[in-house]
Protein backbone atom coordinates (compact mmCIF):
# COMPACT_ATOMS: atom_id res chain seq x y z
CA UNK A 1 0.00 0.00 0.00
CA UNK A 2 0.93 3.17 -1.00
CA UNK A 3 0.71 6.08 1.78
CA UNK A 4 1.74 9.61 2.28
CA UNK A 5 3.58 10.16 5.74
CA UNK A 6 0.84 11.89 7.97
CA UNK A 7 -2.14 10.59 5.99
CA UNK A 8 -5.08 8.79 7.76
CA UNK A 9 -5.91 4.96 5.81
CA UNK A 10 -9.41 4.79 5.41
CA UNK A 11 -9.82 2.29 7.90
CA UNK A 12 -8.40 5.43 10.66
CA UNK A 13 -11.20 7.00 9.09
CA UNK A 14 -14.02 4.87 9.50
CA UNK A 15 -13.41 3.97 12.68
CA UNK A 16 -13.36 7.91 13.82
CA UNK A 17 -16.06 8.44 11.81
CA UNK A 18 -17.79 5.46 13.53
CA UNK A 19 -17.18 6.60 17.12
CA UNK A 20 -18.16 9.81 16.40
CA UNK A 21 -21.23 8.47 14.86
CA UNK A 22 -21.96 6.05 17.90
CA UNK A 23 -21.82 9.37 20.23
CA UNK A 24 -23.53 11.36 18.57
CA UNK A 25 -26.70 8.25 19.23
CA UNK A 26 -25.89 7.98 23.25
CA UNK A 27 -26.07 11.75 23.14
CA UNK A 28 -29.66 11.81 21.19
CA UNK A 29 -31.23 9.36 23.71
CA UNK A 30 -29.92 10.46 27.26
CA UNK A 31 -32.40 13.00 27.59
CA UNK A 32 -34.99 10.46 26.88
CA UNK A 33 -33.30 8.24 29.68
CA UNK A 34 -31.84 10.49 31.68
CA UNK A 35 -35.70 11.44 33.09
CA UNK A 36 -36.62 8.27 34.26
CA UNK A 37 -34.60 8.09 37.01
CA UNK A 38 -34.44 11.96 37.93
CA UNK A 39 -36.61 11.80 40.87
CA UNK A 40 -34.67 8.60 42.54
CA UNK A 41 -31.25 9.90 41.54
CA UNK A 42 -31.93 13.15 43.30
CA UNK A 43 -32.35 11.83 46.68
CA UNK A 44 -29.94 9.32 46.36
CA UNK A 45 -27.56 12.25 45.28
CA UNK A 46 -28.67 13.97 48.35
CA UNK A 47 -27.80 11.04 50.52
CA UNK A 48 -24.74 10.40 49.47
CA UNK A 49 -23.71 14.15 50.03
CA UNK A 50 -24.91 13.62 53.13
CA UNK A 51 -22.66 10.60 54.09
CA UNK A 52 -19.76 11.97 52.14
CA UNK A 53 -19.62 14.80 54.02
CA UNK A 54 -20.48 13.24 57.56
CA UNK A 55 -17.29 10.54 56.85
CA UNK A 56 -14.84 13.46 55.90
CA UNK A 57 -12.71 15.03 57.86
CA UNK A 58 -13.53 17.62 60.77
CA UNK A 59 -11.40 20.16 58.99
CA UNK A 60 -12.84 18.96 55.28
CA UNK A 61 -16.65 18.87 56.14
CA UNK A 62 -17.28 21.91 55.08
CA UNK A 63 -15.98 21.83 51.85
CA UNK A 64 -18.31 19.06 51.02
CA UNK A 65 -21.62 20.64 49.59
CA UNK A 66 -24.80 19.03 50.04
CA UNK A 67 -26.25 18.15 46.81
CA UNK A 68 -30.03 18.23 48.14
CA UNK A 69 -32.63 19.82 46.16
CA UNK A 70 -35.95 20.96 48.52
CA UNK A 71 -38.85 19.29 46.55
CA UNK A 72 -42.02 21.21 46.06
CA UNK A 73 -45.22 18.97 46.27
CA UNK A 74 -48.59 20.54 44.98
CA UNK A 75 -51.38 19.10 46.44
CA UNK A 76 -54.71 19.95 44.52
CA UNK A 77 -58.49 18.90 43.55
CA UNK A 78 -57.82 20.40 39.92
CA UNK A 79 -54.48 18.39 39.61
CA UNK A 80 -52.89 21.33 37.38
CA UNK A 81 -49.37 22.59 37.24
CA UNK A 82 -50.18 26.19 38.21
CA UNK A 83 -52.69 25.30 40.90
CA UNK A 84 -50.60 26.38 44.27
CA UNK A 85 -49.80 29.90 43.85
CA UNK A 86 -47.12 29.27 46.31
CA UNK A 87 -44.74 27.98 43.55
CA UNK A 88 -45.29 30.62 41.27
CA UNK A 89 -41.88 30.46 39.21
CA UNK A 90 -40.79 27.34 40.49
CA UNK A 91 -39.84 24.78 38.63
CA UNK A 92 -39.87 20.87 39.51
CA UNK A 93 -42.74 20.82 41.34
CA UNK A 94 -45.14 17.92 41.57
CA UNK A 95 -48.17 17.49 41.15
CA UNK A 96 -50.79 15.29 43.76
CA UNK A 97 -54.48 15.01 42.62
CA UNK A 98 -57.62 14.83 45.24
CA UNK A 99 -59.84 12.74 44.53
CA UNK A 100 -62.76 10.35 46.12
CA UNK A 101 -64.42 11.04 49.34
CA UNK A 102 -63.34 13.53 51.70
CA UNK A 103 -61.76 10.51 53.73
CA UNK A 104 -59.94 10.07 50.72
CA UNK A 105 -58.44 13.12 49.92
CA UNK A 106 -57.63 13.45 53.88
CA UNK A 107 -55.38 10.58 53.62
CA UNK A 108 -53.41 11.61 50.22
CA UNK A 109 -52.50 15.20 52.23
CA UNK A 110 -51.42 12.79 55.35
CA UNK A 111 -50.20 10.81 53.24
CA UNK A 112 -47.34 13.02 51.10
CA UNK A 113 -46.86 14.78 54.54
CA UNK A 114 -45.38 11.71 56.45
CA UNK A 115 -43.38 10.82 53.17
CA UNK A 116 -42.05 13.96 52.92
CA UNK A 117 -40.99 13.69 56.77
CA UNK A 118 -39.95 10.25 56.74
CA UNK A 119 -37.70 11.08 53.74
CA UNK A 120 -36.25 13.68 55.16
CA UNK A 121 -35.47 11.68 57.83
CA UNK A 122 -33.64 9.01 55.99
CA UNK A 123 -32.01 10.80 53.64
CA UNK A 124 -29.89 12.84 56.26
CA UNK A 125 -28.67 9.57 58.21
CA UNK A 126 -31.56 9.45 60.69
CA UNK A 127 -30.21 12.27 62.58
CA UNK A 128 -27.42 9.84 63.25
CA UNK A 129 -24.55 11.65 61.28
CA UNK A 130 -22.75 14.59 62.15
CA UNK A 131 -23.64 16.71 58.81
CA UNK A 132 -22.60 20.32 59.47
CA UNK A 133 -19.61 20.38 60.63
CA UNK A 134 -17.08 20.51 63.36
CA UNK A 135 -18.67 21.89 66.82
CA UNK A 136 -17.63 25.17 67.81
CA UNK A 137 -15.57 25.15 71.36
CA UNK A 138 -18.19 27.31 72.77
CA UNK A 139 -21.71 25.95 73.09
CA UNK A 140 -23.40 29.53 73.31
CA UNK A 141 -21.93 29.86 69.73
CA UNK A 142 -22.96 26.99 68.17
CA UNK A 143 -26.66 27.39 66.04
CA UNK A 144 -28.51 24.88 64.49
CA UNK A 145 -28.34 24.55 60.92
CA UNK A 146 -30.75 23.09 58.40
CA UNK A 147 -31.88 21.44 55.16
CA UNK A 148 -35.36 22.26 53.98
CA UNK A 149 -36.10 18.78 52.81
CA UNK A 150 -39.75 19.74 50.99
CA UNK A 151 -42.62 22.36 50.73
CA UNK A 152 -45.55 20.70 50.58
CA UNK A 153 -48.49 23.28 49.75
CA UNK A 154 -52.22 22.84 49.69
CA UNK A 155 -54.14 24.99 46.37
CA UNK A 156 -56.77 27.10 46.86
CA UNK A 157 -59.27 24.40 45.62
CA UNK A 158 -58.96 22.16 48.75
CA UNK A 159 -61.96 22.83 50.94
CA UNK A 160 -61.77 23.49 54.31
CA UNK A 161 -64.20 20.39 54.67
CA UNK A 162 -60.89 18.00 53.68
CA UNK A 163 -58.63 20.22 55.57
CA UNK A 164 -60.33 19.84 58.63
CA UNK A 165 -60.60 16.11 58.21
CA UNK A 166 -56.74 15.71 57.96
CA UNK A 167 -55.15 13.68 61.52
CA UNK A 168 -51.62 13.27 60.46
CA UNK A 169 -49.86 12.46 64.17
CA UNK A 170 -52.57 9.49 63.68
CA UNK A 171 -51.21 8.64 60.36
CA UNK A 172 -47.61 8.55 61.77
CA UNK A 173 -49.31 6.31 64.33
CA UNK A 174 -50.76 3.79 62.08
CA UNK A 175 -49.73 3.51 59.40
CA UNK A 176 -46.81 1.68 58.11
CA UNK A 177 -43.72 3.40 56.46
CA UNK A 178 -44.21 2.01 52.25
CA UNK A 179 -42.59 -1.56 51.82
CA UNK A 180 -42.05 -1.90 55.54
CA UNK A 181 -43.21 -3.70 59.00
CA UNK A 182 -42.16 -0.27 61.23
CA UNK A 183 -45.00 2.60 62.01
CA UNK A 184 -43.63 5.85 61.05
CA UNK A 185 -43.46 6.85 64.16
CA UNK A 186 -41.18 4.07 65.61
CA UNK A 187 -39.10 4.93 62.23
CA UNK A 188 -38.51 8.12 63.81
CA UNK A 189 -37.31 6.62 67.15
CA UNK A 190 -40.37 7.32 69.13
CA UNK A 191 -42.47 5.09 70.60
CA UNK A 192 -44.91 7.48 72.36
CA UNK A 193 -46.02 10.96 72.12
CA UNK A 194 -47.75 12.68 74.65
CA UNK A 195 -50.82 15.15 74.06
CA UNK A 196 -51.06 18.51 76.05
CA UNK A 197 -53.50 20.87 76.39
CA UNK A 198 -53.10 24.65 75.91
CA UNK A 199 -53.11 24.94 79.52
CA UNK A 200 -50.23 22.45 80.25
CA UNK A 201 -48.32 24.31 77.49
CA UNK A 202 -48.53 27.69 78.59
CA UNK A 203 -47.22 26.45 81.96
CA UNK A 204 -44.16 24.74 80.52
CA UNK A 205 -43.35 27.64 78.55
CA UNK A 206 -43.34 29.71 81.98
CA UNK A 207 -41.08 27.44 83.26
CA UNK A 208 -38.37 28.44 80.55
CA UNK A 209 -36.31 31.03 81.60
CA UNK A 210 -36.80 34.55 80.14
CA UNK A 211 -33.64 34.08 78.13
CA UNK A 212 -33.96 31.23 76.94
CA UNK A 213 -37.92 32.02 76.12
CA UNK A 214 -36.04 34.64 73.54
CA UNK A 215 -35.41 32.06 71.43
CA UNK A 216 -39.37 31.06 71.05
CA UNK A 217 -39.86 31.82 67.50
CA UNK A 218 -43.74 31.85 66.24
CA UNK A 219 -44.40 31.37 62.56
CA UNK A 220 -46.89 32.29 60.77
CA UNK A 221 -48.42 32.12 57.24
CA UNK A 222 -51.52 32.13 55.27
CA UNK A 223 -50.03 30.03 52.40
CA UNK A 224 -51.30 26.85 53.38
CA UNK A 225 -47.76 25.71 53.21
CA UNK A 226 -45.81 23.24 55.41
CA UNK A 227 -41.87 22.76 55.29
CA UNK A 228 -40.33 19.67 56.04
CA UNK A 229 -37.16 20.62 57.72
CA UNK A 230 -34.28 19.15 58.87
CA UNK A 231 -32.45 20.67 61.91
CA UNK A 232 -29.46 19.75 63.64
CA UNK A 233 -27.07 21.65 66.58
CA UNK A 234 -23.68 20.16 67.59
CA UNK A 235 -22.91 20.12 71.40
CA UNK A 236 -20.95 18.87 73.91
CA UNK A 237 -21.46 15.54 75.33
CA UNK A 238 -22.21 16.87 78.64
CA UNK A 239 -25.38 19.24 77.31
CA UNK A 240 -26.93 16.08 75.61
CA UNK A 241 -27.77 14.88 79.58
CA UNK A 242 -29.04 17.90 80.10
CA UNK A 243 -31.35 17.80 76.82
CA UNK A 244 -32.43 14.17 77.40
CA UNK A 245 -34.07 15.28 81.00
CA UNK A 246 -37.09 16.05 79.62
CA UNK A 247 -39.30 18.72 78.97
CA UNK A 248 -38.87 20.43 82.48
CA UNK A 249 -35.40 19.82 83.26
CA UNK A 250 -34.56 20.51 79.73
CA UNK A 251 -33.78 24.49 78.76
CA UNK A 252 -35.65 24.18 75.48
CA UNK A 253 -38.70 22.07 74.29
CA UNK A 254 -39.44 21.20 70.44
CA UNK A 255 -42.84 21.64 70.45
CA UNK A 256 -45.42 20.98 67.59
CA UNK A 257 -47.87 23.53 67.56
CA UNK A 258 -49.59 26.20 68.57
CA UNK A 259 -49.78 28.14 71.83
CA UNK A 260 -52.39 29.92 73.87
CA UNK A 261 -55.07 28.86 71.02
CA UNK A 262 -58.34 28.27 73.03
CA UNK A 263 -58.51 25.46 70.17
CA UNK A 264 -56.40 22.73 68.52
CA UNK A 265 -53.61 20.67 70.48
CA UNK A 266 -50.76 20.38 70.90
CA UNK A 267 -47.98 17.42 70.86
CA UNK A 268 -45.10 17.93 72.72
CA UNK A 269 -42.66 14.43 72.93
CA UNK A 270 -41.28 14.69 76.78
CA UNK A 271 -38.30 13.00 75.68
CA UNK A 272 -37.25 15.15 72.70
CA UNK A 273 -35.15 18.46 73.41
CA UNK A 274 -33.35 20.70 71.06
CA UNK A 275 -31.07 23.44 72.88
CA UNK A 276 -31.29 26.91 70.99
CA UNK A 277 -34.65 26.93 69.84
CA UNK A 278 -38.81 26.49 70.23
CA UNK A 279 -41.08 26.51 67.46
CA UNK A 280 -43.94 27.65 67.96
CA UNK A 281 -47.07 27.78 64.84
CA UNK A 282 -48.76 30.47 65.75
CA UNK A 283 -52.79 31.27 65.01
CA UNK A 284 -52.65 34.33 62.99
CA UNK A 285 -53.28 34.45 59.86
CA UNK A 286 -52.78 30.82 59.10
CA UNK A 287 -55.81 29.52 56.87
CA UNK A 288 -57.28 27.40 59.48
CA UNK A 289 -56.04 23.87 59.12
CA UNK A 290 -55.43 23.71 62.91
CA UNK A 291 -55.56 20.18 63.24
CA UNK A 292 -53.09 19.43 60.00
CA UNK A 293 -50.85 21.94 61.66
CA UNK A 294 -50.93 21.75 65.48
CA UNK A 295 -50.13 18.70 65.68
CA UNK A 296 -46.84 17.80 63.66
CA UNK A 297 -44.94 16.17 65.91
CA UNK A 298 -40.93 15.68 65.70
CA UNK A 299 -38.88 12.70 64.60
CA UNK A 300 -35.46 13.48 67.18
CA UNK A 301 -32.47 11.97 67.85
CA UNK A 302 -29.82 13.46 70.98
CA UNK A 303 -26.54 11.57 71.45
CA UNK A 304 -23.35 10.88 69.83
CA UNK A 305 -23.19 10.88 65.85
CA UNK A 306 -21.90 7.97 64.67
CA UNK A 307 -18.36 7.52 62.87
CA UNK A 308 -17.25 10.62 65.54
CA UNK A 309 -15.22 10.53 68.46
CA UNK A 310 -16.83 10.87 71.35
CA UNK A 311 -17.00 14.26 71.72
CA UNK A 312 -18.96 14.94 68.87
CA UNK A 313 -22.78 14.82 69.96
CA UNK A 314 -25.65 17.09 69.02
CA UNK A 315 -29.44 16.48 68.51
CA UNK A 316 -30.80 16.17 65.17
CA UNK A 317 -34.60 16.79 64.56
CA UNK A 318 -36.66 16.64 61.43
CA UNK A 319 -40.53 18.48 61.71
CA UNK A 320 -42.73 20.61 59.87
CA UNK A 321 -43.34 23.69 60.17
CA UNK A 322 -45.46 26.04 58.67
CA UNK A 323 -43.38 28.24 55.49
CA UNK A 324 -42.69 31.38 57.33
CA UNK A 325 -39.34 32.44 55.69
CA UNK A 326 -38.66 35.11 58.60
CA UNK A 327 -39.34 31.70 61.50
CA UNK A 328 -37.29 29.46 59.40
CA UNK A 329 -34.53 31.55 59.28
CA UNK A 330 -34.69 32.16 62.90
CA UNK A 331 -34.39 28.91 63.58
CA UNK A 332 -31.98 28.02 61.63
CA UNK A 333 -29.31 30.87 62.41
CA UNK A 334 -26.39 29.12 61.83
CA UNK A 335 -27.56 28.56 58.04
CA UNK A 336 -29.57 26.72 55.38
CA UNK A 337 -27.75 24.16 53.36
CA UNK A 338 -28.84 22.47 50.14
CA UNK A 339 -30.85 24.64 47.39
CA UNK A 340 -34.38 26.05 47.59
CA UNK B 1 -7.38 -5.30 9.31
CA UNK B 2 -9.39 -6.27 12.00
CA UNK B 3 -7.08 -5.74 14.40
CA UNK B 4 -6.28 -2.24 13.39
CA UNK B 5 -9.67 -1.31 14.01
CA UNK B 6 -9.59 -2.71 16.96
CA UNK B 7 -6.63 -1.01 18.68
CA UNK B 8 -7.74 2.44 17.05
CA UNK B 9 -11.10 1.56 18.53
CA UNK B 10 -9.61 1.25 22.07
CA UNK B 11 -7.55 4.39 21.74
CA UNK B 12 -10.11 6.55 20.79
CA UNK B 13 -11.83 5.24 23.69
CA UNK B 14 -9.11 6.20 25.66
CA UNK B 15 -8.31 9.30 24.98
CA UNK B 16 -11.95 10.19 25.08
CA UNK B 17 -12.14 8.78 28.63
CA UNK B 18 -9.11 10.74 29.58
CA UNK B 19 -10.76 14.14 27.93
CA UNK B 20 -13.82 13.61 29.84
CA UNK B 21 -12.29 12.94 33.02
CA UNK B 22 -10.21 16.39 32.96
CA UNK B 23 -13.11 18.45 31.83
CA UNK B 24 -14.87 17.03 35.47
CA UNK B 25 -12.29 17.72 37.44
CA UNK B 26 -11.66 20.98 35.89
CA UNK B 27 -15.28 21.70 36.69
CA UNK B 28 -15.36 20.19 39.75
CA UNK B 29 -12.07 22.76 41.01
CA UNK B 30 -13.23 25.77 39.00
CA UNK B 31 -16.96 25.23 41.24
CA UNK B 32 -14.99 24.77 44.75
CA UNK B 33 -13.12 28.05 43.95
CA UNK B 34 -15.74 30.43 42.29
CA UNK B 35 -18.89 28.86 44.72
CA UNK B 36 -20.19 32.46 45.74
CA UNK B 37 -19.86 33.84 42.73
CA UNK B 38 -21.58 31.47 41.08
CA UNK B 39 -23.89 30.94 43.39
CA UNK B 40 -24.75 34.67 42.80
CA UNK B 41 -24.84 34.01 38.92
CA UNK B 42 -27.44 31.68 39.76
CA UNK B 43 -29.77 33.87 42.10
CA UNK B 44 -29.83 36.68 40.00
CA UNK B 45 -30.55 34.39 37.30
CA UNK B 46 -33.12 32.69 38.73
CA UNK B 47 -35.41 35.80 40.02
CA UNK B 48 -35.40 36.85 36.57
CA UNK B 49 -36.81 33.77 35.35
CA UNK B 50 -38.92 33.61 38.41
CA UNK B 51 -40.05 37.27 37.68
CA UNK B 52 -41.09 36.51 34.19
CA UNK B 53 -43.71 34.10 35.27
CA UNK B 54 -46.07 36.28 36.69
CA UNK B 55 -48.20 37.73 34.72
CA UNK B 56 -48.79 41.53 33.50
CA UNK B 57 -50.69 43.85 37.04
CA UNK B 58 -50.11 40.78 39.64
CA UNK B 59 -48.21 40.12 42.94
CA UNK B 60 -46.42 36.99 43.23
CA UNK B 61 -44.08 36.07 46.12
CA UNK B 62 -40.67 34.52 45.00
CA UNK B 63 -38.33 32.50 47.12
CA UNK B 64 -34.48 32.37 46.78
CA UNK B 65 -31.70 31.55 49.05
CA UNK B 66 -29.28 34.59 49.60
CA UNK B 67 -25.49 34.87 49.51
CA UNK B 68 -23.10 36.43 52.06
CA UNK B 69 -22.04 39.86 51.27
CA UNK B 70 -23.81 40.22 47.95
CA UNK B 71 -26.27 42.72 47.45
CA UNK B 72 -29.43 42.83 45.15
CA UNK B 73 -30.05 46.08 42.47
CA UNK B 74 -30.94 47.83 40.12
CA UNK B 75 -31.18 51.23 38.02
CA UNK B 76 -34.24 51.90 35.62
CA UNK B 77 -33.46 52.83 31.87
CA UNK B 78 -34.78 56.50 33.04
CA UNK B 79 -32.04 57.01 35.46
CA UNK B 80 -29.20 59.04 34.51
CA UNK B 81 -26.57 57.07 33.14
CA UNK B 82 -23.36 58.32 34.92
CA UNK B 83 -24.75 56.60 38.20
CA UNK B 84 -25.72 53.36 36.64
CA UNK B 85 -23.02 50.66 35.65
CA UNK B 86 -21.63 50.17 32.36
CA UNK B 87 -23.38 47.10 32.04
CA UNK B 88 -26.91 48.83 32.45
CA UNK B 89 -25.32 52.24 30.74
CA UNK B 90 -28.79 52.44 28.38
CA UNK B 91 -30.94 50.25 29.48
CA UNK B 92 -32.89 49.09 33.11
CA UNK B 93 -30.86 46.69 34.58
CA UNK B 94 -30.88 43.65 37.53
CA UNK B 95 -27.87 43.55 39.29
CA UNK B 96 -26.37 41.84 41.88
CA UNK B 97 -22.87 43.39 43.01
CA UNK B 98 -20.75 42.08 46.34
CA UNK B 99 -20.02 44.75 48.69
CA UNK B 100 -22.35 46.60 48.01
CA UNK B 101 -25.40 48.16 46.13
CA UNK B 102 -23.42 51.15 44.29
CA UNK B 103 -21.94 51.24 40.50
CA UNK B 104 -18.37 50.94 42.10
CA UNK B 105 -19.44 47.92 43.84
CA UNK B 106 -21.50 46.50 40.72
CA UNK B 107 -18.56 46.77 38.27
CA UNK B 108 -15.77 45.68 40.58
CA UNK B 109 -17.74 42.51 41.05
CA UNK B 110 -21.25 42.02 40.07
CA UNK B 111 -23.78 40.20 37.46
CA UNK B 112 -26.36 42.60 35.65
CA UNK B 113 -29.11 41.40 33.53
CA UNK B 114 -31.34 43.68 31.52
CA UNK B 115 -35.08 44.00 31.93
CA UNK B 116 -37.04 45.36 28.88
CA UNK B 117 -38.68 47.48 31.97
CA UNK B 118 -38.44 50.10 34.27
CA UNK B 119 -37.25 48.80 37.71
CA UNK B 120 -37.78 50.14 41.49
CA UNK B 121 -36.65 47.91 44.26
CA UNK B 122 -38.12 48.86 47.44
CA UNK B 123 -37.59 47.73 51.03
CA UNK B 124 -40.08 48.13 53.58
CA UNK B 125 -40.35 47.87 57.37
CA UNK B 126 -43.49 46.21 58.49
CA UNK B 127 -44.97 47.19 61.81
CA UNK B 128 -48.43 44.99 61.17
CA UNK B 129 -50.17 46.27 64.43
CA UNK B 130 -52.93 48.52 63.45
CA UNK B 131 -52.48 51.77 64.10
CA UNK B 132 -54.34 53.99 67.00
CA UNK B 133 -57.82 54.62 66.72
CA UNK B 134 -57.83 52.40 62.81
CA UNK B 135 -57.85 49.12 61.57
CA UNK B 136 -55.20 49.54 59.38
CA UNK B 137 -51.62 48.03 59.71
CA UNK B 138 -49.01 50.80 58.44
CA UNK B 139 -45.35 50.19 56.51
CA UNK B 140 -42.85 52.23 56.54
CA UNK B 141 -41.79 52.25 53.29
CA UNK B 142 -37.87 52.46 52.01
CA UNK B 143 -37.32 53.59 48.82
CA UNK B 144 -33.19 52.56 48.95
CA UNK B 145 -33.04 50.39 45.68
CA UNK B 146 -31.05 47.66 46.99
CA UNK B 147 -31.31 44.30 49.17
CA UNK B 148 -29.26 43.17 51.50
CA UNK B 149 -28.59 39.03 51.08
CA UNK B 150 -28.58 36.91 54.51
CA UNK B 151 -26.05 34.47 54.23
CA UNK B 152 -27.50 31.12 53.00
CA UNK B 153 -31.12 31.89 54.63
CA UNK B 154 -34.35 32.31 52.98
CA UNK B 155 -34.91 35.42 51.17
CA UNK B 156 -38.53 36.44 49.92
CA UNK B 157 -39.43 38.77 47.57
CA UNK B 158 -42.96 40.70 46.12
CA UNK B 159 -42.85 41.03 42.63
CA UNK B 160 -45.84 43.12 41.32
CA UNK B 161 -45.16 43.81 37.12
CA UNK B 162 -46.95 46.75 36.10
CA UNK B 163 -47.65 47.62 32.19
CA UNK B 164 -44.02 49.37 32.21
CA UNK B 165 -42.42 49.08 35.44
CA UNK B 166 -41.59 45.71 37.76
CA UNK B 167 -41.13 46.44 41.70
CA UNK B 168 -39.56 44.61 43.72
CA UNK B 169 -40.33 44.64 47.19
CA UNK B 170 -38.41 42.91 50.28
CA UNK B 171 -40.18 43.12 53.68
CA UNK B 172 -37.36 43.84 56.14
CA UNK B 173 -38.02 43.48 60.28
CA UNK B 174 -37.56 46.14 62.50
CA UNK B 175 -34.34 44.52 63.54
CA UNK B 176 -33.36 44.04 60.39
CA UNK B 177 -33.35 47.64 59.40
CA UNK B 178 -31.25 48.33 62.64
CA UNK B 179 -33.85 48.59 65.41
CA UNK B 180 -35.94 51.69 63.53
CA UNK B 181 -38.88 51.78 61.61
CA UNK B 182 -37.53 54.37 60.06
CA UNK B 183 -33.59 53.74 59.20
CA UNK B 184 -31.29 56.51 60.13
CA UNK B 185 -27.36 56.07 59.00
CA UNK B 186 -26.48 55.81 62.37
CA UNK B 187 -29.14 53.02 62.85
CA UNK B 188 -27.65 50.85 60.05
CA UNK B 189 -24.41 51.09 60.45
CA UNK B 190 -24.72 49.62 64.10
CA UNK B 191 -26.19 46.47 61.81
CA UNK B 192 -23.79 46.10 59.35
CA UNK B 193 -26.51 47.55 56.59
CA UNK B 194 -24.70 50.65 55.68
CA UNK B 195 -23.53 49.64 52.25
CA UNK B 196 -26.76 48.61 50.83
CA UNK B 197 -28.91 51.45 52.35
CA UNK B 198 -27.20 54.41 50.86
CA UNK B 199 -28.68 55.34 47.46
CA UNK B 200 -28.89 59.08 46.71
CA UNK B 201 -32.94 58.35 46.19
CA UNK B 202 -34.00 56.88 49.35
CA UNK B 203 -37.35 58.15 50.79
CA UNK B 204 -39.46 56.77 53.41
CA UNK B 205 -43.20 57.27 53.46
CA UNK B 206 -46.15 55.66 55.71
CA UNK B 207 -48.71 53.27 53.92
CA UNK B 208 -51.34 50.70 54.19
CA UNK B 209 -49.40 47.42 54.51
CA UNK B 210 -50.56 45.04 52.02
Amino acid sequence: MNCKRGELTSEQIIVIVLAIAGFVVVLLFFPIIQPLFTEQTSDELCHLSVITRATAPDALQSGVPLKCETKKVCISESGRGDACSQFLGEEGVRVVELSGSVEDKAKVIERESANAMYDCWRIMGEGKVSIFGKAFEQFTENQPKCVICSRVALADDVTQEVKNSVEINKYLAEQNVPGTNQKYLEAFGVSAYTFVDDVEFDKALEGIDAENRENIVRASNDQDQLAFVFMQLQAPGTIIEGMLGGAKTASFVLAGGAASTGTGRLAINPRVALAGVIAVGATAGFSGIQTYRNQLIAGAYCGVFEGKSQTSSGCSVVRGMEWDASAINHLCAGGIEGEL
Amino acid sequence: MAKVVLENVIGLLIFAAIVVMIIVVGVKVSNFQLGDERNAQKFLDSLVEKMESIGENQTGVLTLQGVDNWYLTGWSKSENPEIKPEACFLESCLCICEGGGNKGSCETNGFCEEIDKEIEIVSFVANRAPLPNTNENFCVLYKDGCVTLPKNLITEFRVRTEESKIVIMEEVSVEESGGEYIPTEESLRKRNLYSCWKRERAISEIIACF
